[in-house]
């Protein structure tokens, strides 16, 4: 399993994170969410732009990867959307993953103003920028042609270095029509490894029938670090966890187990990660949005625990 | 006389050739470094047009002193969100040297190729407005209130700029210095003879009443530091524009542009002066040759 890391915030904290993991040879990935609202209670919560933190991002690290973990389809164009990308693969020598979502918390787009048509649209939308970003990072003329978006039979410029698209979603019958048909990376939020499996075997069988190789498909899931090499270490994180998820530790913990969530103390953590890789997932990356950015020794001990070290 | 440097990367121009030529200005103690927001230029898609904010966000944070500017970015291809949050974002990044431009985009060409909806000209100017609206009401006291036909806000929008600094530009006589003059501090517009930028700072002087606006232009320069050299130039840049030095010359002169030797351009951007003109971005084309940029610079500057 490789492990990334999920982080937000101030550019300080978020370039604190990303050097921390530059420095550490078993991390894989940081990856930043796109969000204009931090939630619907936190309104004041400031939020930056996170393509804008990756582009700087690249130019800090030289060998970790940087992921869009996911970004809302009607935020950006996809012409904008290739534009940003295709910059941040040439400043970064090729080490971004540009995540697509349908987007889902309502509030930061009727705040922002921003569209938000029903979901039905918004994965139409989500699967037409998806087709029309592959057309425009395949080398050559192919063009697009959707509802929503157009572009022309031309051959688009910068060609990338070596761009990487990812699908999120849950997981349902539409999300993994898209991920099967145009994603290098399906990023399933973490659930039960039989839920996962079904998913990936679900997907695999799609590429199949369109004829693609499934193998081509890297999968990873998501989901916030509650884990600690010692049990205490891992009840001070579950109530800060708890408290950010405004629920009682007790609640929160049932929920995780439920859920299938990577977590606990000791050998457990690094146990369901296993269980997760056995079911198809590649990639892991932990949610470190209760921590604090200079608190590295609590990240290094989270992600041993993970890592079974 | 101040000066400013003008990229225009949709012809080209890597991200490291455009960090070359940022931090040369900044040796150099250019006001800042600007570039254009274009995905194509003209008919060709081929030369490599990086993203502006992108970039710029590398910029803030490869380079340290000098200001970092898009010189303009349409409306048509973000969201005003979108622009209020990438620009708060490189603000913090850079510690206050974003200078942010906006305009109604005018490039149909780029808009059809990549299937960027632009509506007519009364329609663009209206989102125009409506999103200078909006980013006033971003960059002001929370909650952030805006409601329009096009665009509309209801939020809390943290964090505020540090010092952004907005431009509004354009060639129109009367609208866009208008405009300037009420709500950006700067208006910038492309380099024309003297008598026409008295005029034009004039309106924008006239609308902006006591509000502190700076006036600028933008605009190339075809120069050498020697007659023989100026000469040279003028018959490179002839052959490759397929017409005569002489009517090269006359068609850059009638219009205000820089030519000639140092004394020559002296004299332009001393009436230039005169007129009311605060900063001159000086227009760059080719980032393959930065050493031809910063011979053309330092000529002007010095003149």
């Amino acid at each position: 399993m490789e492990f990334g890391i999920q982080t937000r915030g101030h550019w300080t904290d978020v370039l604190a994170i990303a050097r921390w993991a530059e420095g550490r040879e078993d991390m894989a990935a940081v990856a930043l969410p796109d969000h204009y609202l931090k939630s619907a209670d936190e309104p004041e919560a400031p939020q930056w732009d996170h393509l804008v933190h990756i582009a700087a991002l690249a130019t800090h690290t030289s060998r970790i990867e940087l992921m869009s973990l996911v970004s809302p389809v009607t935020f950006r164009h996809p012409a904008t959307l290739y534009k940003m990308a295709v910059t941040i693969d040439e400043i970064s020598g090729g080490r971004f993953t540009l995540g697509l979502g349908a987007g889902w918390m309502e509030e930061e787009f009727t705040m922002f103003g921003l569209p938000y048509p029903d979901l039905a649209t918004r994965m139409d939308m989500y699967e037409e920028a998806m087709a029309y970003l592959r057309a425009a990072l395949t080398p050559g003329a192919h063009g697009f042609e959707g509802t929503h978006y157009h572009l022309d039979e031309f051959d688009p410029h910068p060609h990338p270095i070596r761009l990487k698209l990812a699908g999120g979603g849950a997981g349902g019958p539409r999300a993994r029509q898209i991920a099967a048909r145009y994603a290098d990376e399906y990023n399933l939020y973490a659930t039960t490894p039989e839920a996962f499996a079904k998913v990936v075997n679900a997907t695999r069988d799609i590429a199949v029938e369109i004829g693609r190789d499934p193998d081509e498909i890297f999968w990873s899931s998501a989901s916030p670090g509650v884990a600690a090499k010692k049990e205490a270490d891992y009840r001070r994180l579950l109530e800060k966890a708890a408290e950010h998820f405004d629920r009682p530790p007790d609640h929160l913990e049932t929920r995780l187990d439920a859920r299938g969530y990577p977590h606990g103390s000791g050998s457990k953590p690094a146990e369901m990660i296993a269980a997760l890789e056995a079911a198809g997932c590649q990639r892991f990356y932990v949610q470190t949005f209760v921590l604090d950015a200079d608190d590295t020794s609590t990240l290094d001990d989270m992600f041993d625990a993970y890592m079974g070290r | 006389m101040e000066f400013s440097l003008m990229t225009e990367p949709h012809l080209g121009g890597t991200y490291d050739q455009q960090l070359e030529a940022a931090r040369w200005a900044e040796s150099e103690g250019l006001v800042s470094f600007a570039r254009c927001d274009h995905y194509l230029s003209g008919a060709d898609p081929t030369p490599d047009a990086t993203d502006a904010f992108a970039v710029l966000a590398g910029l803030a944070r490869d380079t340290t002193e000098i200001r970092i500017c898009v010189l303009v970015t349409p409306i048509t291809f973000r969201h005003p969100a979108v622009i209020v949050k990438n620009a708060t974002t490189i603000d913090q990044m850079s510690g206050g040297r974003l200078d942010l431009g906006v305009g109604t985009g005018w490039m149909d060409l780029e808009h059809q190729a990549y299937g960027i909806p632009f509506p007519d000209w009364p329609e663009r100017w209206s989102r125009f407005e409506e999103a200078l609206d909006y980013i006033d009401a971003a960059f002001g006291d929370d909650p952030a209130k805006f409601n329009g036909t096009h665009y509309s806000l209801d939020a809390n929008v943290q964090p505020k700029p540090a010092a952004i600094r907005t431009i509004i530009g354009g060639s129109g006589a009367k609208r866009t210095p208008t405009l300037a003059g009420r709500r950006a501090d700067e208006y910038n517009f492309f380099l024309c003879p003297a008598e026409q930028a008295k005029e034009k700072i004039a309106v924008m002087r006239e609308a902006a009443g006591d509000r502190n606006v700076e006036a600028t232009v933008m605009g190339p320069a075809l120069v050498g530091k020697d007659e023989n050299a100026y000469q040279e130039r003028l018959a490179r840049a002839a052959s490759r524009r397929d017409t005569s030095p002489d009517d090269l010359e006359k068609r850059y002169s009638d219009n205000g542009l820089f030519v000639g030797t140092p004394d020559r351009v002296a004299e332009s951007v001393a009436a230039l002066e005169e007129a009311g003109v605060q900063r001159i971005y000086l227009q760059w084309l080719d980032l393959d040759d930065l050493g031809g940029m910063r011979d053309t610079v330092s000529i002007v500057r010095g003149g």
